[in-house]
């Protein structure tokens, strides 16, 4: 029972990690080159930690909290691309972590390509073949997005582990 | 959560991933001048609008964003929604470029051939 409190417990304060960094992201300005509304995607790092310590219905709990939180501030089209980037990427990253043996790096790689694969879908779906122009350098973002945010997670591990957050 | 080591192989195949992901993107850039503007509402042209001849610039209000058309392109000048990337996307010009306003679900993008001047629905 302990166990499973403590598990909560981290569960929470990832969640509202998540929530400060999407909310940072934000501030970001437009950088020149890459479509508007390009993100580093930070707060797939709290994700990725969440799938591979917690388990997957405590990072999919955070990544529902992320898309409510941009539904809540921020409107419906927003929140549906979050939700469905979210969920997308969590589950991805959960599938890389625990059915192979890749490291944090690939795992990164393919949590932020799902994640922009399913925005991408949801705004075929809202709009029309406009969206498609994003594909290349979505790809690019993905991948160098996809590598940072693994390996920092990497880099972040012995941190984490010192915290005796890692041992579930 | 355990600690993996980062192999080799690992760093190859996301060097030889990122390397593919660059060319796309470049050979994204090496579009033709588009003629053509195709302004979609809901997923269905509202508007096709062939921009290499007109004189003086065009404004258009699709669902309550302010599109501009102009000889070189076009652009979204105003949108009601919160984050204006619409507007952020700036001119659009070349073939294959788009801009989108998903909250508005209105979208204007590029095509390659001009000539064509009917304006639809």
């Amino acid at each position: 029972m302990r166990k499973k409190s403590k598990k909560v417990a981290v569960c929470g304060l990832l969640g509202a990690l998540a929530l400060v960094l999407a909310l940072l992201e934000g501030l970001l300005p437009p950088i020149p080159g890459l479509p508007p509304g390009a993100k580093p995607g930070l707060s797939n790092i709290v994700t990725m930690f969440a799938a591979g310590s917690l388990g997957l219905p405590y990072a999919l709990a955070v990544a529902l909290l992320k898309g409510g939180f941009a539904f809540l501030t921020r409107g419906v089209t927003p929140g549906l691309m979050s939700l469905c980037g979210g969920l997308a990427s969590t589950l991805a990253m959960w599938l890389v972590w625990k059915k192979t043996r890749l490291s944090l790096l690939f795992t990164g790689i393919c949590g932020a390509l799902a994640h922009n694969a399913a925005q991408l879908c949801v705004a075929l779906a809202l709009t029309g073949r406009a969206a498609l122009f994003y594909v290349p350098a979505m790809l690019l973002l993905s991948v160098l997005c996809g590598l940072c945010t693994g390996l920092l997670l990497q880099l972040l591990l012995p941190v984490l582990e010192k915290l005796h957050l890692t041992d579930f | 959560m355990e600690r993996r080591r980062i192999t080799l192989r690992e760093i190859l195949c996301a060097a030889a991933l990122l390397a593919v992901a660059i060319g796309l993107y470049l050979w994204s850039f090496a579009r033709p001048a588009g003629g053509t503007v195709v302004i979609e509402q809901d997923g269905k042209t509202v508007y096709r609008i062939d921009f290499t001849t007109l004189s003086e610039p065009e404004t258009l209000e699709v669902n309550g964003t302010v599109i501009e058309i102009g000889p070189n392109g076009a652009w979204f000048v105003s949108s009601p929604c919160p984050d204006q990337i619409c507007v952020k996307a700036g001119l659009c010009s070349r073939a294959g470029e788009s801009a989108v306003c998903l909250p508005q679900r209105v979208s204007l993008r590029i095509t390659g051939e001009g000539g064509v001047d009917a304006i639809t629905g």
